[in-house]
């Protein structure tokens, strides 16, 4: 209730004490209330290390602004410093709670934004979540959270939520009205069974969400393979790590990341490439810096932006856009050459050594420099630090995935930590980065590359038999497609209906004019959200879906780490979990599911059928949750994989030979002079359907600006705060420039949060030809001054 | 180092407060006593970071050793015993406390709130009221109690007595008037101050007494979408308030105002209808309640129990202002005496002053402190001319032709306290004297009138002739019927009332959703805080602003014109003698609240620690000023 919001909001107590130090809308430090105890000063710089506080000759602490705005400071409002402090001087201002924090139910959850999985607890009252802690159930997180975590739970509760399930009656160009859910679902059933009987069941395709639980994943699947009967299924992955996915595969016999967040404390050095951690991964990055200011790990980050990580480096090097593989190549020769390859982990562990190092021959630290523009003794530093560390690790993101070369980046990455034997023991390892809170698990419950769950081969008949007797179906025999192909299937008249669940490639797609247009070319489209995003407002039904925090089940996060989510308060009006929905269309499509034990039944289910998941079930996930491979019920996870040996044929792990190769990509020309690369910003995720709805990060960034470099901004007739337009081949947006050497000369950042002037409107369809993940970070593209409205008026 | 030793685990043993505990190499005292759940008290470790050692809480002995060690910076060692819990250590960790306390010029829990038998959200409210808004400032507190007005003009105020402010300027803050003042402010901007009704829920409830705690009951019921009949005897709602409560203090222009806001949610107000006459409980059964709440008051006046009570002239104060509140005429004559110290001896005092009595004796057996009449109420009695006869007590009336003429009464003096805390009056021998009067109206408590429920099978608490309930759940022995307020308490203050109805209301509520006993109770179950000390501080003092309040001459003169038996609610002899906060007053007021309320209260680890250590002290206050 409003009514009890606004009492919360109380004025500092008394007339001349001291104004409190505001960081709006998140907290503000009152120091009526402060003991001097300095604990959010050293949380602040010993664990996340930001210039931010400081200490007064009084004992008390205050901004190194000397101001009472942690706006004119490094402050990122993680709130680190309102967790610590044990009095209550730090005041969490988004706390909407009315009675005393003891007398609220606590809820402890996962958090559902990004890949780290951090453990958080609910606080909740009347039904609603009023704020959020963080909990030190989890070794992920070990009691750290970022902004997002912290205060971006509002949109659980916002206005826009749906509400009940809405339907297009009258066809196409009839409005959405709600629907009760018996009508809605009778209907989606009879329109997919139509188009199912006139055009075939590959003419149907299922697009999942790595934003759902495993639990959620898996039944969608199934309705896919029994009651669509196509393997038409795919899921946001593609998007992002999809060619890590495809080049570890290839490396090590597996997908997954090979270590943990206890890892990443342990490690002695990192090469971090193409991960902007502090902003995607904030838990993961303090993390390192944890590793490197108590224990003096080194950090090597291999970044064309000047990103943050760059100012804990020992080492950074600035290569071209687009030259991660002749970068990473450059590191092996370095370390080859100079007698760092650890010769023994080679000889015993790996296979193509030979071939490997064939190919390694021209990539030389001088031809390195010519083709990457990265100084040859800054490559000899980095390798150095890599090679001599007793535990290396990798971390990377979609700085590596997102070209058209991505599985190639990848794999450069897999022969670094093969060359130098950083894998298979504890703080040793690679982690790519995932981005969302379930990826991993949706990759595991819905397979990629034709894939049943537990990446069982759809065409090995022996794992195509077990499913077969498991759900009493004969598994589909079709190719399966991919996003991009799906959504290119709508455009030539392939696929004829769509079921899209907690997805919104309306935002997160490449050219989303084509996309748009094969969406709306479908005979029927499903959508499944909490809010009516740019993709609902397309469909023909619209089912309501229950958030995290009001449903049962697990996230698997991008350490494997399976943890509980767990249902703290009601779903709004009429919404319900995801996999509730699905059975009901499911069976009402003639494959009957049901569950009456719930999300932990179906994890039984998932259980019984993939082998790493076999010891997993609802009960043994309290506190840290379990790291699959975890194979019965005694079995307690795994840490770090490949201590023993790679789940490759032969048990070692693979050399492959890669090159630099620009072929195809969309490189800068003279009439599309820069790089445009896209990517997130802290205080958004994804297509900010959740964050753009949260009142706190909204206000942080509520909206988009594209970063220049200062030359280029001279160039272009561009000054800090004007309206610029970006074009390229595939269309133009409207928005704020941003001046800073942050970019490089050459290149121009864009942020893909926001819907009012889409990324994606500007982004290409061309994909890495192994994993279809597309070029997200090279885009040619040029920038223009706009005369606007607000651009008079911008300051 | 932890990390290191999860990969190889060597696990030893040490010994902490006589128990036996196994360690992990790297492990210091704190980790370990923490993992095994013994409880070493730490202000600054915190597993996120190194620790320091600073805020010395976690010192602790070490078997043979004479200094203290710092659990949190000292790693365990195979055989080690280790102390964490002796007198010594106590101390130091109060006095250690009491450092930090020096510097933490804020409070936990507001015990205005604490105080208040409704648990308004007070520094809310008042809160909201310095910002100007007055509709969320009444909204906040119907949360609570849905007649702010009603409330802000008659409270007794039992949250202004432990209100901090008084440590300041040893005056609380005007916290009743500011309510009126909130309520009458929204009453005039006519914004919403009540949310929508939840759905209809399908299930009816009969309230049975439209006083305020029946109100307050049918208030929440309809907001919880169920459907509430009120049923009440007289001819108009309000029970105390409307017969109880004289305009003068409560007009009825502002109570007919908040009955029609509850009414507004859907409620069915039924008048004359008497229980035992037209309905009884299992008639309202048949009829489709789903659950009952009886809510009948204590409307009976206690017999005074003396010689000649019985006479012509002699009738009890409630029924002497029922009367004239229902413009009856009563003719008391010129002498009035009153016999007892409460709120209805002095509402019968100052009525009779303005139906025509010139000589108005107010007779209690105690002295003025310990009369249970608001402090401001006897001054008002001052003002407007009434005799305070003190430390007196009748013996008997005086009659003459069954005519009551005079009492005879007795002086006494005050000796040990009773069980109410107050000095029990004992009587002096042979100081008997007589006082005449035209009436006598007797003030000395109310009883509930049991007769009228005529329910055999109702439960009733013998002793006190009042309804029996659960107190955990507040339902009779009857399933589906509940009861609260002064029928089952005794006689007692309306926020008491209000209160009850309120609590009433979720009992009943969680019923009809199927709660079991223990569902009912934990839907009313009230959180009390604990309290310790901390010096309440403030720039500058700022005193009182007080309740400006008509003029007494003018008052007396409108006494004179009086016309007994006329309409009240025009009579200018009736008019509301507090007049209300003007905006400015009230914003100066409002300001002086030191806002007692801090969102860390009930995790902060200084308020548990120093609760659990005896820390909290006034002593510091003003030592060691915080900036």
């Amino acid at each position: 209730m409003n009514i009890a919001l606004k009492a919360k909001e109380y004025e500092p107590v008394d007339p001349g004490v001291e104004p409190p130090l505001v960081s709006w809308p998140f907290f503000q430090l009152e120091f009526e209330k402060c003991i001097k105890c300095l604990q959010c000063v050293r949380i602040c710089d010993e664990v996340q290390h930001r210039r931010v506080y400081t200490i007064e000759k009084s004992g008390y602490p205050t901004l190194v602004s000397g101001t009472n705005d942690f706006r004119d400071t490094q402050c990122n409002n993680c709130g680190q410093c309102v967790g610590v402090c044990p009095t209550g001087a730090l005041k969490d201002l988004s706390d909407t709670g009315v009675l005393p924090k003891n007398l609220r139910n606590k809820t402890t959850t996962t958090c559902s934004y990004c890949g780290v999985g951090c453990a958080i607890e609910l606080e909740t009252e009347m039904g609603k979540v009023v704020a959020v802690n963080p909990s030190l159930a989890s070794d992920a997180n070990i009691g750290n959270l970022c902004v997002k975590g912290r205060f971006g739970m509002d949109f659980i509760h916002h206005p826009d939520r749906l509400t009940q399930p809405l339907m297009r009656r009258g066809g196409k160009d009839s409005p959405l009205e709600p629907a009760s859910w018996d009508e809605a679902i009778a209907f989606t059933a009879k329109r997919l069974n139509e188009v199912k009987a006139k055009h075939g069941a590959h003419s149907l395709a299922g697009f999942t969400s790595a934003r759902a639980t495993n639990e959620d994943n898996f039944v969608f699947q199934k309705m896919t393979r029994c009651a669509f009967g196509t393997n038409n299924i795919d899921h946001c992955a593609r998007l992002c790590h999809m060619a890590s996915a495809v080049a570890l595969k290839k490396a090590v016999g597996s997908s997954a990341p090979s270590a943990s967040s206890p890892d990443v404390r342990m490690a002695t050095a990192f090469i971090v490439c193409g991960t902007n951690t502090t902003v995607t991964h904030p838990v993961i990055s303090s993390q390192v810096f944890k590793a490197k200011y108590e224990s003096g790990a080194k950090i090597v980050v291999i970044d064309p932006r000047r990103i943050e990580m760059v100012d804990h480096a020992d080492v950074w090097l600035r290569p071209k856009n687009g030259t991660n593989v002749a970068v990473l190549n450059g590191l092996a020769h370095i370390i080859w050459k100079a007698g760092l390859a650890n010769d023994a982990f080679i000889e015993a562990r790996t296979e193509n050594w030979q071939n490997y190092i064939k190919g390694l021959e021209k990539y030389t630290p001088e031809y390195v420099e010519e083709v990457s523009g990265v100084p040859k003794s800054r490559l000899q530093e980095a390798a150095l630090i890599y090679a001599e560390a007793s535990r290396g690790m990798l971390l990377w993101g979609m700085g590596i995935t997102q070209h058209l070369t991505g599985v190639d980046g990848a794999l450069a990455m897999a022969n670094l930590s093969l060359l130098s034997g950083h894998v298979g023991r504890p703080g040793t390892g690679f982690i790519p980065l995932r981005g969302q809170s379930n990826v991993q698990g949706c990759s595991d419950m819905q397979g990629q590359h034709n894939n049943l769950p537990g990446y069982h081969d759809i065409k090995d008949p022996k794992d195509r038999a077990k499913f077969e007797k498991a759900w009493g179906v004969a598994m589909p025999e079709d190719d399966f497609l991919t996003i991009i192909e799906m959504e290119e299937g709508a455009c030539d008249g392939n696929i004829k209906a769509m079921y899209i669940m907690g997805e919104n490639p309306m935002g997160s797609s490449p050219d989303i004019k084509e996309v748009e247009h094969g969406l709306k070319k479908l005979e029927f489209l499903v959508v499944q959200e909490l809010f009516l995003s740019e993709t609902a407002a397309l469909a023909d039904v619209v089912f309501p879906a229950a958030s995290f925090a009001e449903k049962e089940g697990t996230f698997t996060n991008t350490e494997r780490r399976v943890q509980l989510v767990r249902k703290a308060v009601e779903p709004p009006g009429e919404a319900r979990a995801d996999w509730e929905i699905i059975c009901d269309v499911s069976t009402a499509m003639g494959y009957s599911m049901s569950y009456p034990g719930g999300a932990a039944e179906i994890m039984e289910e998932i259980a019984s059928l993939v082998p790493s998941y076999a010891g997993i079930c609802h009960e043994r996930l309290g506190g840290s949750g379990l790291q699959w491979p975890c194979f019965d019920t005694e079995h307690p996870g795994t840490r770090f994989l490949y201590e023993d040996n790679f789940p490759t044929a032969s048990g070692k792990g693979l050399f492959h030979v890669v090159n630099q190769d620009d072929a195809g990509e969309d490189v800068a020309d003279d009439d599309y002079p820069l790089n445009l690369s896209t990517g997130r910003l802290l205080e958004h995720y994804h297509t900010g359907t959740m964050s753009r709805r949260s009142k706190g990060l909204d206000h942080m960034r509520p909206e988009g600006e594209v970063e220049v470099h200062p030359e280029d901004a001279r160039r272009y007739d561009l000054e800090d705060g004007c309206m610029g337009r970006i074009v390229t081949k595939r269309g133009s947006i409207d928005v704020k420039v941003f001046v800073t050497d942050r970019t490089p000369e050459g290149a121009i950042f864009y942020p893909f949060h926001f819907a009012e002037a889409p990324a994606n409107r500007l982004t290409s369809a061309t994909f890495d030809k192994a994993s279809q993940t597309p070029a997200y970070k090279r885009t040619a593209a040029k920038i223009g001054r706009v005369q606007s409205k607000q651009d008079a008026s911008a300051s | 180092m932890k990390l290191e030793a999860a990969v190889s685990p060597e696990p030893y043993r040490l010994k902490i407060d006589g128990k036996s505990v196994e360690a992990m190499a790297g492990e210091t005292i704190l980790e370990v006593a923490r993992r095994v759940g013994i409880d070493i008290p730490a202000m600054c470790a915190d597993p996120r970071m190194k620790p320091t050692g600073d805020c010395e809480l976690c010192n602790v002995v070490l078997g043979g050793q004479a200094d203290l060690v710092k659990a949190c910076m000292t790693v365990a060692e195979e055989g080690m015993t280790v102390e964490t819990k002796n007198s010594e250590l106590k101390a130091l960790r109060k006095d250690r406390l009491n450092t930090y306390l020096a510097d933490h010029n804020a409070y936990c829990q507001p015990p205005c709130t604490d105080a208040c038998p409704a648990g308004i959200d007070i520094a809310g409210y008042i809160d909201l009221i310095l910002k100007k808004d007055y509709a969320g400032s009444t909204a906040l507190i119907k949360e609570m109690l849905p007649l702010p007005g009603v409330l802000g003009r008659v409270c007794p105020r039992p949250c202004e007595d432990p209100c901090r402010r008084v440590q300041i300027d040893e005056k609380p803050v005007a916290i009743c008037a500011l309510k009126r003042f909130a309520a009458d402010k929204a009453a005039e901007t006519g914004l919403p101050t009540q949310p929508e009704p939840k759905p209809a829920t399908g299930k009816r409830v009969a309230v049975v007494g439209a006083g305020p705690t029946g109100l307050s009951a049918a208030y929440y019921l309809a907001l919880e979408g169920h459907k509430v009949t009120l049923l009440e005897a007289e001819n108009k709602a309000g029970g105390m308030l409307r017969f109880g409560i004289p305009p003068y203090r409560l007009p009825n222009s502002v109570l007919d105002q908040e009955i029609n806001d509850i009414l507004a949610l859907g409620v069915e107000l039924k008048t004359n209808q008497i229980m035992g006459r037209d309905y009884q409980i299992d008639t309202l059964k048949n009829q489709g309640f789903d659950a009952v709440y009886l809510s009948i008051g204590a409307m009976v006046a206690k017999p005074a129990g003396i010689p000649g009570d019985d006479a012509e002239g002699v009738m009890s104060a409630i029924k002497f202002l029922a009367d004239v509140n229902w413009n009856k005429t009563v003719d008391v004559g010129k002498r009035v005496i009153v016999i007892g110290g409460g709120f209805t001896a002095a509402d019968a005092v100052r009525t009779a002053r303005r139906v025509g009595a010139s000589e108005v004796t107010m007779m209690y057996r105690r002295s003025r402190k310990e009369m249970s009449a608001a402090a401001h109420e006897i001054h008002e009695c001052d003002v407007e001319g009434v005799t305070l006869d003190l430390l007196t007590a009748p013996i008997s009336v005086i009659v003459e032709n069954r005519r009551a003429v005079g009492i005879t009464s007795q002086r006494m003096e005050l000796g040990e306290p009773d069980d109410s805390g107050r000095r029990r009056p004992v009587p002096i021998p042979g100081s008997e004297y007589d006082t005449p009067a035209d009436t006598v109206l007797m003030a000395i408590g109310q009883d509930v009138d049991v007769a009228s429920l005529n329910e055999g099978d109702l439960g009733l608490d013998e002793r006190w002739g009042t309804i029996e309930v659960d107190p955990s759940t507040m339902m009779t022995n009857l399933p589906g019927v509940f009861s609260g307020g002064d029928c089952v308490t005794g006689a007692a203050t309306v926020v008491e009332g209000v209160g009850a109805g309120r609590l009433g209301a979720f009992a009943i509520n969680a019923y009809l959703n199927g709660a079991d006993e223990a569902g009912i109770a934990a839907a009313i179950h009230q959180h009390k805080p604990k309290f310790f000390d901390i010096g309440a501080k403030a720039a500058s003092p700022e005193p009182l602003n007080e309740m400006p309040v008509l003029d007494g001459d003018g008052r007396l003169k409108a006494f004179d014109n009086a016309e007994n038996g006329g309409d009240v609610d025009n009579d200018e002899a009736f008019k509301e003698v507090e007049v209300g906060f003007s905006e400015e007053v009230a914003l100066k007021e409002a300001s002086r609240c030191l806002m007692c309320r801090c969102q860390a209260a009930g995790v902060c680890t200084l308020q548990s620690l120093s609760l659990e250590y005896g820390a909290g002290t006034k002593d510091y206050l003003g030592k060691e000023a915080w900036k």
